[in-house]
């Protein structure tokens, strides 16, 4: 492979005005994704998850930072703002109910974006548009319906034969099953899965629920107010957190099995307003490690193996088992 | 079909509060329709005989059933200035009317649609100030002031336009437009009428002017304020995300949104529109219904009055009612119900 990376992105930093002063959604974010992979961006609301993907789009201008996509050599991203995104750039939003237009047939629907994309016409359209429907599990009798007579599953469905219209390189998953009912949200992921590994295409998977990270990322970051604070493997992060952000989002997903629910790091509080953030580590007055170093010095982001990085004065055990609770 | 059942029936009851409100006011209003019958200085036994004859001399109540009954029997009477049925004279002139009204709503919708959106698609930059701005004062000059303003411009200083009518009197002589669907412009153009249609489109400009002004600000900002919220939906933001050409983003997914709120205000300023005519044709003795009722209404001429108001009144809940049922057809969601 000659070009291992799909996407990278470096230094990327957003702020907005805000009435009591600057708003950084964004400080400084880097990373790269490779063709066919899965990068999982997990945070709390307010992160800059979304942020972060509007940049990417260009659909929202960033204050600075590169990046380079598809073989191209890196540019400041915030010639990007306000153009037509790239080809082979595509998007999953949250919520099916909104990023439908109402007043489409789920026909026009998928084929606008292969409209605007391509020159196909007549019946060469309504048979692409057929194949798309197919690919998301949904049936040519679909096609008449508009999006109020569907259900939620078949309507994120129908957003994501959309984004494969494009043919994208590179789809950007923002929480899409977030605004599923629990029982769909398996099998959108599962959908989205099988598409991966039919189309190669990479995958940024945004989302706040870690449950579902391990069913479809290859890599995951963990953003806290605008920062990258963790990434890695999935499964070595999710084996041996380092830092006690990653560790306290971890402890929050339901697990299933009895012998599995021992000592958790809940989370006090809540997610500092970023504008006023506070001096030293963002994430000290929830941390139950905190020292005084802490609060006086920000950690920075500090590469432990190869492609495994955290950001913490006091990293947690790399062991199977740490006893870092007793710390 | 329930719906349109059901709206029928409300039409019907408006109608009979209309009926109701303009026979009080015929009643307490001074004047007797019995003296303008007959002009001139009737005697008392003129006047009484008159007045057996309109039935005016029976009891109030009986008066009312009758007048209700003889309206639901499609009979509005007959004049008293012209001795004709009303129903004669609204059908001479309601053509008139219609013409001057549908072309100016058409006109409305044709400039105020694609300015409204132009202004939301730039929010704040100069188009958009001066469209709010042209706007807020096209809301505030009364409709007589306008037209009178324009008649001074057009007609008293630059004499490029006529001062008031419908058509030319010698051309009406000359070329004589022959009455098809009674909107002249159609008519002439039907029958190759050059001349006609030259004469008919003159002196429809200032009239057409005044009412597209007065309406086009409500338009122009029913539609800029709608826009500017649908701009923000969902689905507009995953249009740009799908590169999609923006000429399709805006008219497409965005306006087709709008089309509801703007087509209940277009129904609704119908009635502004139908009331701005009456007063537009008097300035400029347009011979169509408002004129007509403003001079019933100077001379006592109840049967007149009433029919013409009755008339524009069952026009306006018509059109209303067109709107509703368009609803359907603009957000199928809206259908399955």
């Amino acid at each position: 492979m000659t070009n291992p990376t799909l996407l990278s992105v470096s230094d990327v930093r957003k702020s907005f005005a805000t009435p009591r002063g600057p708003l950084k959604a964004l400080d400084g974010v880097s990373f790269s994704i490779k063709p066919g992979e899965t990068l999982a961006l997990v945070g709390e609301s307010g992160s800059g998850k979304s942020t972060l993907a509007l940049v990417l789009l260009g659909l929202l201008g960033a204050d600075s930072g590169m990046l380079a996509f598809d073989g191209r050599s890196a540019a400041p991203i915030a010639d990007r703002a306000h153009r037509r995104p790239d080809r082979g750039l595509g998007i999953v939003f949250q919520n099916p109910h909104s990023s439908l237009n109402p007043r489409m047939k789920v026909r026009s629907l998928v084929a606008e974006p292969l409209k605007a994309s391509s020159d196909l016409h007549g019946n060469a359209l309504t048979d692409r548009v057929v194949t798309l429907l197919e690919q998301v599990g949904l049936g040519r009798q679909y096609m008449e319906r508009y999006p109020h007579e569907l259900s939620g599953g078949q309507m994120q469905r129908v957003a994501i034969a959309r984004a494969l219209a494009l043919e994208p390189k590179l789809l950007i998953l923002d929480e899409p099953t977030a605004a599923l009912d629990v029982s769909v949200r398996m099998q959108i992921l599962k959908l989205l899965k099988s598409l991966q590994e039919h189309h190669g295409t990479s995958y940024l998977y945004i989302t706040h629920d870690l449950g579902t990270v391990d069913h479809i990322a290859d890599q995951i970051i963990v953003m806290y107010l605008g920062r990258i604070v963790e990434s890695g493997r999935v499964q070595d992060v999710f084996a041996a957190p380092r830092h006690p952000y990653t560790r306290a989002l971890l402890d929050a997903v339901p697990t299933l099995d009895p012998r599995n629910r021992g000592v958790f790091v809940t989370l006090d509080g809540e997610v500092p307003s970023p504008v006023d953030r506070p001096s030293g580590c963002s994430f000290a007055p929830r941390c139950r490690w905190k020292t005084r170093r802490c609060t006086e010095i920000d950690p920075a982001l500090e590469v432990a193996d190869p492609g495994r990085a955290f950001a913490c004065h006091h990293p947690l055990a790399s062991g199977p088992d740490g006893n870092e609770l007793d710390h | 079909m329930k719906t349109v059942v059901q709206r029928l029936m409300l039409m019907a009851i408006i109608i009979l509060g209309v009926v109701t409100i303009m026979f009080i006011l015929s009643r307490v209003l001074p004047g007797s329709p019995a003296e303008l019958m007959l002009g001139g200085h009737p005697t008392a036994a003129q006047l009484a005989k008159a007045e057996e004859e309109l039935g005016l001399n029976k009891p109030l109540l009986v008066q009312y059933v009758d007048y209700v009954a003889q309206i639901a029997r499609g009979d509005f009477g007959n004049s008293l200035r012209t001795g004709q049925p009303v129903i004669t004279e609204i059908a001479n002139r309601v053509g008139a009317t219609l013409e001057l009204t549908t072309l100016a709503i058409l006109l409305v919708m044709l400039l105020g649609i694609p300015l409204g959106v132009l202004s939301a698609v730039r929010q704040n930059s100069a188009i958009d100030n001066v469209a709010r701005a042209v706007a807020v004062a096209g809301v505030a000059i009364p409709s007589f002031m306008l037209a009178i303003v324009l008649q001074l411009v057009f007609f008293g200083v630059l004499k490029w336009l006529p001062l008031q009518g419908r058509i030319d009197p010698v051309v009406a002589i000359d070329a004589p437009i022959e009455p098809i669907t009674r909107f002249y412009l159609l008519d002439a153009l039907l029958t190759g009428n050059w001349a006609g249609f030259m004469s008919a489109l003159a002196h429809l400009a200032l009239p057409l002017a005044t009412l597209t002004i007065l309406l086009l600000a409500t338009v122009v900002r029913i539609t800029r304020n709608m826009m500017v919220e649908v701009l923000k939906e969902g689905y507009i933001r995953t249009a740009f995300a799908y590169g999609l050409p923006r000429s399709s983003i805006y008219y497409r997914h965005a306006l087709k949104a709008t089309l509801i709120p703007i087509l209940t205000v277009i129904g609704l300023t119908y009635g502004n529109l139908l009331s701005g005519a009456i007063v537009v044709e008097f300035i400029f003795d347009w011979p169509g219904l408002g004129g007509f009722l403003v001079f019933s209404l100077i001379e006592n001429d109840f049967p007149a009055a009433i029919g013409t108001t009755l008339f524009l009144a069952g026009l306006y809940l018509t059109i209303n009612l067109v709107v509703d049922l368009l609803y359907a057809v603009v957000d199928p969601r809206l259908r399955t119900s």
